[in-house]
């Protein structure tokens, strides 16, 4: 792919960022700004409305919109959603509501967007004065850790005073031990490709670059997720203390958190700690008197889950359309504006801080080699105990169901561990698992950011294949042919057999997951057909009066 | 070099080498089992890997009978022991079912398409075995409006595919950002600007999203994709002295289009990168970039004062200091009616007389031998410029009426409008001898900024394909209006071996192993598109004639280093036209491409040169075949390099400084 364009918008780099001022400035309504904003870039004009275009958020059909509710994978399991809709049109006007994939509520459901912040539960009572602008008391998700030593939820880095003790220490420390630790450690990358930290933290390090950069993926799209917005609004400092530990060690001097616009909440939170960081020299030039500078960002993200993909989130960084690049080169060695770059999810992250704070033998003794430590585990509404919890690694699936999450409110058949790329667990394979990468996989399942969203007894599977298509051709970059036609074209085919209009013809539904499966550039097109392979494999018999053998 | 163990890896089962320039597994299969072995649809070797189509997937394995799994070969690196499928029934399905979701979005009307028969899609589902799908009536981007908006471009987006190749080509190639994919995922497709329509889109006409496109999506005027063409011939544009190389269609003996030809040396690249600004220049000289230096275009230079002016203006835009700027007095000015006329007389030319793009450079030189030219002088003066227009417009108004049915022109709007475009260069105006005179006294140094190519002389080179002008080293004295005393040194470049992108005639050209081995070692390829090189042995009857023509006093001789591990190399010393040797280059390219090679053979030296860093350093051999060249060609060799780095170079004698003496022969 073209460098022209990183290249360019990289002259100008991070302060003044590209993305930021496509996103501020609603440019088709106004060509004479888009022309100023590309003139300074040396870009086109094109290149601009190519990357606004792209974007949910900055369409004109979202942006006449007042509400959006929630259309994610748990509050549409949930049920709760048409009746909110309705409620809200009642109050806004039809043409006024429009939707949003996954708020993060899924611990409550009825989740909607309104004048920039999010609701959900029985928020939606309150709406009058929602309306009115008032502040209202808001429910917050349950957390707690389960896990033998806690690394994501304890209070060792709560405070800036921790901060400050934590970042002198290991602002000492050598450079190649903390890289060290973490390879130890064993920890593996927490947003879904399992890559090793330690590795990946090492190869940046090691890359010749006269600038390098540190990305926070906080684009946590996944429907049944909200770990990440926990961290992120519960346990800011360790987010960041790991990418500023990550800048130290890579020799990186700016990082950016790149946050979903989708949690409003997260921003804010993430905006404090780094403003109160930045007033102690916490964050900076010449931290704690050392020559180590490191400033940080935030980029808001506007409305795409693709994003969360590590190429395109750089590529929306810098201000192209965020499709997803081929790889090589990796970003460790040509990332954001084509220089060595280290993207970490938030949990990540979070890990790491824990590991050099607690001991990286702490870690590794939980779980196996390959999934070792501890995970953030979500439980959706239907748990009696939902929440967000920490488990060690290895735990056994029925037991976090059972014990943890305090069994189902209501007859469940299946789970979608994993978001909406993960595989659909029938209830009866949930006592063979175990909390681990490895074992979901070897079963035909992943478990990925171990979100779970439960299926009751009596929503069909038919309807969540079709919402599962949906998904995949609404959020697809656009960019790989299987990916933009074969989740369109998956998508019509249930399209057609909710409206009986035609069967699913089933040869060949199972030639296109394949077709999507083996030829798809990422992993959203490309794993999108786990789940319903899944669906197909345990449920088929659910669908059969629907479909047709041959074609 | 030679002593680096040799990297293997397989395609379906059988070992090959990897070279250096094998950067992808797609490069590496269509080197060695050909182009039609993987189909592609998003891939132009032209432009960097995209990964999009999806249709290249292969099957590899990190070992015999390993595991495999399905990667896009075109962004995918070899490895060494690397097995690679290209095309197993699995394979086969999966680049079928990809294709088939790409027609369920296709109109599906071949027969009735322009490029019906040369379009990459048809080929590759036709090679695939498919014409035809199975989705039950699948939504389809139908029914787009044509944009016929633009003076040269089509754009007809119900075929378009959404490879992304015109997006690429306009950003890699041109370095233009006019086109732009918009929208996302199945919505996603092609627009320009700010959803511009095509003509009054920045689009600056180069051509490269038509000629990259895989179907009809974006064309020209021309049809150049029209396959019903009955031949096409290879020539060379004479707008300026970069000598692009172009493809004339030729249908019933009149040219029906012009396009540029897939690999051409000189056309693939045209941009200039200062400080990260993309700055395409086409008159200025490319020395503005420069602070304190003085530009000045020559008198032998044919100006249009708008296309001047957009340069001008581009540059003020960009914070480029142009006050150094100087344009001749006596240059030539293309008019208006010289544009027209070009454009009215292009498809009404026989196919012997091509090689213009309609900007009416042709034109405007004839008026300047007919004497009835315009210049730059003339622009500043209301009374003068009314005066002289007034014989070429009548002649122009006449041809245009009677001969093209054009409109005729008016004399007040085309004075009117040249008044106010020498105003605006009147302060750039000077006079070019006296300029460079100056210059010469004040001890400054000039350097004369012509174009390559000893063969594309107007006078000297393969008439007719050649340019306008007199690239060679007596055209800076006729162009600037220097006398040839004036110049010190006549110093030419040549490669120890020779090498020639695209077709055309090149009787020295290798096959088979050498010429892989020059083009790997030698880096062959194009800096800016990755393109191979043709490579062959030293011609030299063509280096005797540059030798002669440019009035040589000495070579520098490139890439010694290339030949390292050869043991044996060959020289043309002599062609055999008609069963006669001769020794002498024929200016007739009939006469050329009917002429046979007789080498001489000389022994290699087999060991790496790249650490010489004097001539003693050279192996005997290597001495030898630079003597050998300097004897052939009477020339002295100045500089020997032996590699990319500076530091490669081995410095006889100074070529410009130093007395004019034999240096080595």
């Amino acid at each position: 792919v073209s460098k022209n364009i990183s290249n360019l918008s990289g002259r100008i780099g991070l302060k003044d960022n590209l993305f930021k001022q496509i996103s501020e400035n609603t440019l088709s309504d106004s060509p004479q700004d888009i022309k100023e904003i590309a003139k300074k870039h040396n870009l086109g004009v094109s290149t601009l409305h190519g990357a606004e275009s792209f974007y949910e958020f900055l369409r004109p059909s979202h942006r006449e919109k007042k509400a959006f509710v929630c259309n994610g994978s748990a509050c549409m399991c949930a049920g709760t959603q048409d009746k909110l809709k309705d409620k809200l049109k009642e109050k806004l006007g039809d043409d006024k509501v429009g939707e949003m994939f996954c708020l993060g509520h899924c611990y409550e459901n009825h989740a909607f967007h309104y004048d920039g912040e999010n609701y959900a539960g029985k928020d939606i009572e309150k709406i009058d004065q929602i309306l009115k602008g008032e502040e209202i008391k808001q429910e917050k998700f349950f957390s707690k850790s389960y896990a033998t030593t806690s690394f994501l939820m304890d209070d060792k880095l709560s405070s800036t005073d921790q901060f400050k003790d934590q970042l002198s220490k290991f602002l000492k420390s050598d450079k190649k031990e903390i890289i060290k630790s973490l390879l130890d450690s064993n920890l593996t990358g927490r947003g879904g490709a399992g890559f090793p930290t330690g590795m990946k933290w090492d190869f940046c390090s090691k890359a010749k670059g006269d600038k390098k950069y540190v990305i926070c993926n906080a684009d946590e799209g996944d429907s049944g997720a909200f770990s990440d917005r926990y961290l992120l609004e519960d346990q800011p400092l360790k987010v960041i203390f790991g990418m500023v530990i990550c800048g130290y060690v890579i020799g990186s001097d700016e990082g950016v958190l790149y946050i979903r616009g989708e949690y409003p909440k997260s921003i804010e939170a993430l905006n404090g700690s780094i403003n109160e960081l930045k007033k102690l020299g916490l964050l900076g030039e010449n931290i704690l008197g050392t020559d180590f500078s490191f400033d940080l960002g935030i980029c808001i993200g506007q409305g795409a889950y693709i994003c969360g993909e590590e190429t395109a989130l750089i590529a929306s960084i810098e201000g192209r359309r965020a499709e997803v690049d081929v790889r090589p080169p990796f970003p460790v060695t040509e990332g954001l504006y084509k220089k060595p770059t280290v993207v970490n999810n938030v949990e990540t992250l979070a890990a790491a801080t824990g590991i050099l704070i607690n001991g990286s033998e702490k870690f590794s003794s939980i779980g196996n080699k390959k999934s070792a430590g501890t995970k953030l585990v979500c439980l959706d509404s239907f748990f009696n105990n939902p929440g967000v919890y920490e488990i060690d690694m290895g735990t056994p699936m029925k037991k976090i169901f059972n014990e943890i999450g305090g069994g189902y409110k209501e007859p469940l058949k299946a789970f979608q561990i994993g978001g909406p790329l993960g595989g659909v667990v029938p209830l009866s394979e949930i006592e063979n698992l175990n909390l681990d990468f490895q074992e979901f996989t070897a079963k035909g399942f992943m478990l990925g950011h171990a979100s779970v969203v439960s299926i009751p007894k009596d929503f069909s599977m038919a309807e969540y294949i079709h919402h599962l298509f949906e998904f995949s051709a609404e959020e697809s970059c656009g960019k790989c042919f299987p990916g933009r036609l074969g989740s369109y074209r998956g998508k019509e085919m249930f399209d057609q057999a909710k409206k009986k209009t035609a069967k699913i013809p089933l040869k060949l539904l199972e030639e296109l997951l394949v077709t999507m499966k083996k030829g798809c550039l990422c992993a959203l097109c490309g794993a999108i057909p786990t789940p319903i392979q899944n669906i197909l494999k345990y449920f088929g018999d659910e669908m059969k009066n629907d479909m047709v053998k041959d074609n | 070099m030679s002593s680096e163990k040799r990297k293997i890896a397989y395609i379906d089962g059988k070992p090959y080498e990897i070279g250096p320039n094998h950067s992808s597994i797609l490069k590496f299969v269509k080197s060695y089992v050909g182009e039609k072995k993987v189909p592609t649809l998003c891939d132009d070797p032209n432009l960097a890997p995209y990964g999009a189509c999806r249709v290249c997937s292969v099957e590899v394995a990190l070992e015999k009978d390993g595991p495999t799994r399905v990667v896009a070969s075109c962004h995918t690196p070899v490895a060494e022991n690397q097995h690679i499928f290209t095309s197993n029934e699995s394979l086969k399905s999966l680049r079928k079912n990809i294709v088939e979701l790409v027609l369920t979005d296709h109109p599906m009307e071949c027969d009735s398409c322009e490029v019906n028969n040369n379009c990459e899609l048809q080929t590759v589902a036709n090679d695939l075995g498919i014409n035809d799908h199975r989705y039950n009536s699948p939504k389809q981007h139908k029914g787009i409006p044509r944009d016929t908006s633009h003076d040269y471009m089509r754009m007809n987006l119900d075929n378009c595919i959404n490879c992304g190749r015109c997006v690429r080509a306009c950003d890699e190639i041109q370095g233009s950002f006019v086109l732009t994919m918009s929208g996302r995922g199945f919505e996603s497709r092609i627009t320009t600007d700010n959803d511009m329509m095509f003509g009054d889109s920045s689009c600056v006409s180069c051509g490269a999203c038509a000629h990259t496109c895989p179907t009809d999506a974006i064309s020209d005027v021309f049809q150049s994709k029209s396959a019903a063409v009955d031949k096409k011939v290879r020539t060379t544009c004479s707008y300026c002295g970069v000598g692009c190389n172009l493809e004339a269609s030729i249908k019933d003996d009149k040219v029906v289009a012009i396009d540029t030809p897939k690999q051409t040396e000189v056309n693939a690249g045209h941009t200039i990168v200062v400080d990260d600004k993309v700055l395409k220049l086409h008159l200025i000289p490319s020395g503005i970039l420069y602070k304190n230096t003085s530009c000045l275009i020559g008198s032998g230079t044919v100006v249009d004062p708008k296309i001047l002016l957009k340069e001008i203006d581009m540059l003020i835009d960009n914070g480029i200091d142009i006050s150094g700027l100087k344009i001749s007095s006596t240059s030539h000015v293309t008019m208006p009616y010289h544009r027209i006329l070009d454009e009215a007389m292009e498809a009404d030319r026989g196919s012997n007389k091509i090689g213009t793009t309609g900007r009416g450079i042709g034109p405007t030189y004839a008026d300047k031998s007919h004497r009835i030219g315009i210049r730059i002088r003339d622009l500043l003066n209301k009374e003068r410029l009314s005066d002289v227009i007034k014989i070429p417009l009548r002649e122009k108004n006449g041809l245009l009426e009677k001969i093209y049915g054009i409109k005729p022109l008016k004399l007040e709007d085309i004075v009117e409008e040249y008044l106010d475009y020498g105003q605006r260069l009147s302060k750039h105006v000077v006079d070019c001898t006296r300029t460079i005179h100056a210059a010469s006294k004040n001890k400054k140094n000039i350097l004369f900024e012509g174009a390559q190519g000893t063969l594309l002389d107007l006078d000297h080179g393969t008439y007719p394909f050649v340019t306008s002008s007199n690239p060679i080293s007596g055209g800076a004295c006729i162009g600037a209006g220097v006398g040839p005393t004036l110049i010190d040194r006549v110093i030419g470049v040549a490669k120890a071996y020779t090498t020639r992108v695209g077709e055309g005639p090149f009787p020295t050209e290798l096959q088979g192993s050498i010429n892989d081995q020059l083009c790997d070692r030698g880096s062959e390829f194009g800096t800016t598109t990755g393109r191979r090189r043709r490579c062959g042995w030293f011609d030299g009857v063509i280096g005797k004639f540059a030798v002669s023509v440019y009035g040589l006093d000495c070579l520098a001789v490139t890439k010694l280093d290339v030949l390292d591990e050869l043991d044996e190399m060959q020289v043309c010393i002599a062609y055999d036209l008609d069963g006669e040797e001769i020794d002498y280059f024929p200016t007739n390219s009939d006469d050329l491409k009917k002429s046979k090679t007789i080498f001489k053979k000389i022994k290699g030296w087999q060991c790496s040169t790249a650490d010489c860093r004097k001539l003693s350093d050279l192996p005997e051999n290597a001495m030898n075949y630079l003597r050998f060249l300097a004897e052939l060609m009477e020339v002295p060799i100045a500089i020997v390099s032996l590699g990319a780095n500076r530091d490669q170079t081995i410095v006889i004698e100074d070529p410009i400084h130093g007395p004019k003496r034999a240096l080595l022969r």
